[in-house]
């Protein structure tokens, strides 16, 4: 990867994070299209979190080389943060804010304008428009994990990367995932969806990147990854 | 930095600053625990030293009198250690700190947003310690109230500055 390559969304190459002495990623080449919906599967621990995050500019790589659009995520990784948006496990709300509140200071931190209508019609998207004005607390967990995908998508980023979307999720918020991730496709960006629900990920995406240990143990088309080694490793731990 | 990118980045100190003050004035969280703590150590401080023991030779007063302005100043930087604490619990609990590095611009809006809103959580304090270190100690403050405001919001600035390095 010697030069920038604005035709990928991601690049990567010899990828690999080290946390005390466990790795978590050990030596990821891969390379996304601009567009593409790629389903990120593993068991916990393979390294999906930690692909995402360093993806993400969250988390430094400990080796390789990463590019977002092009962009290296060591050296410009504000260029990158502007372009992607992150829904982590971890979803970071505040408590003591109302709903519109914790966009309104997302929307303020990236740099949009703060219109109570537009805030309103974001958290419309994810059905939450009846709580806006109701503190997070008072929230459950679907209701907080909704929240958090409306403020992951809050600036229309161009790699939306998704990590365990589907958890707590009543079948409604379910099918707002999918239609989110349907809008984010029909609109020509890229999204990595990591996830334990293997069926959601091969339905929604057009590409299975699975990781073990680690490292990659299968990428290629979704209707591939069924007849893969991969899959019959998928089926012990999904 | 172009005016642009200025006014843009004082919108997120702003940002920053209001929304722990938000949150401070609804979880009262750092604000009770420092109030709670700087009012047991001024109580205690009383008791120990004692409201009629006699100031050092050829000084008037009392003895609590003579040495309130150096227990009132301890008093209040360790409440604000209790206020700096809680800030940083504040963006810790869901992941907060890697949501704020994520965001693009200049990180510097995040420290002085920070600060901005940890010095006024400690001046509110402050405003409520001093009356009440001048009941318990039987200080008349009013004639030093000018110099004691001007001293007070520099040594928080400077307190809160040296807590978010």
């Amino acid at each position: 990867m010697s030069s920038s390559s604005p035709s990928a969304a991601v690049e990567a190459a010899g990828l690999a994070k080290r946390y005390g002495r466990a790795w978590a990623l050990r030596g990821i080449d891969l390379s996304i299209r601009p567009g593409e919906a790629v389903a990120l599967l593993g068991p916990n621990g393979s390294g999906k979190s930690t692909l995402l995050r360093i993806l993400a500019t969250a988390t430094r790589p400990t080796h390789g080389e990463v590019r977002v659009f092009g962009f290296p995520i060591r050296t410009d990784g504000d260029t990158v943060r502007r372009r992607v948006g992150l829904l982590s496990d971890r979803p970071p709300l505040y408590d003591e804010l109302t709903a519109l509140e914790n966009l309104a200071f997302a929307a303020a931190m990236y740099g949009l304008p703060v219109r109570d209508d537009g805030l309103r019609a974001a958290l419309a998207t994810v059905g939450l428009p009846r709580v806006a004005d109701a503190r997070v607390r008072t929230f459950s967990q679907g209701m907080a994990q909704r929240l958090a995908l409306a403020r992951a998508t809050l600036q229309s980023p161009d790699l939306v990367l998704l990590d365990e979307p589907y958890n707590a999720l009543d079948v409604e918020g379910l099918r707002l995932v999918d239609q989110l991730l349907a809008r984010v496709r029909a609109a020509g960006k890229t999204a990595i969806l990591a996830t334990h629900h293997i069926a959601k990920g091969l339905a929604q995406c057009d590409r299975v990147i699975a990781l073990s240990g680690g490292r990659v143990t299968f990428d290629g088309p979704t209707a591939r990854f069924a007849a893969s080694p991969a899959a019959d490793e998928a089926g012990a731990w999904a | 930095m172009g005016v642009s990118n200025a006014r843009h980045e004082w919108r997120r100190v702003w940002a920053v600053a209001r929304k722990d003050l938000l949150i401070e004035r609804r979880a009262k969280a750092a604000f009770n625990a420092m109030a709670f703590f700087a009012g047991l150590v001024l109580l205690t401080f009383g008791f120990a030293l004692g409201p009629d023991v006699p100031a050092g030779e050829s000084r008037q007063g009392t003895l609590l009198q003579e040495l309130a302005p150096g227990l009132l100043w301890v008093t209040i930087l360790f409440a604000g250690v209790l206020a700096v604490d809680r800030s940083f619990q504040l963006e810790l609990e869901r992941g907060g700190f890697d949501a704020l590095r994520l965001y693009p611009g200049d990180r510097k809006a995040l420290y002085v947003g920070k600060l901005i809103a940890n010095v006024t959580i400690m001046l509110v304090m402050e405003i409520l310690i001093c009356p009440l270190a001048g009941v318990l100690y039987s200080l008349d403050l009013w004639p030093r109230l000018p110099g004691l405001a001007g001293v007070a919001i520099l040594t928080t600035t400077g307190f809160s500055r040296c807590c978010f390095p």
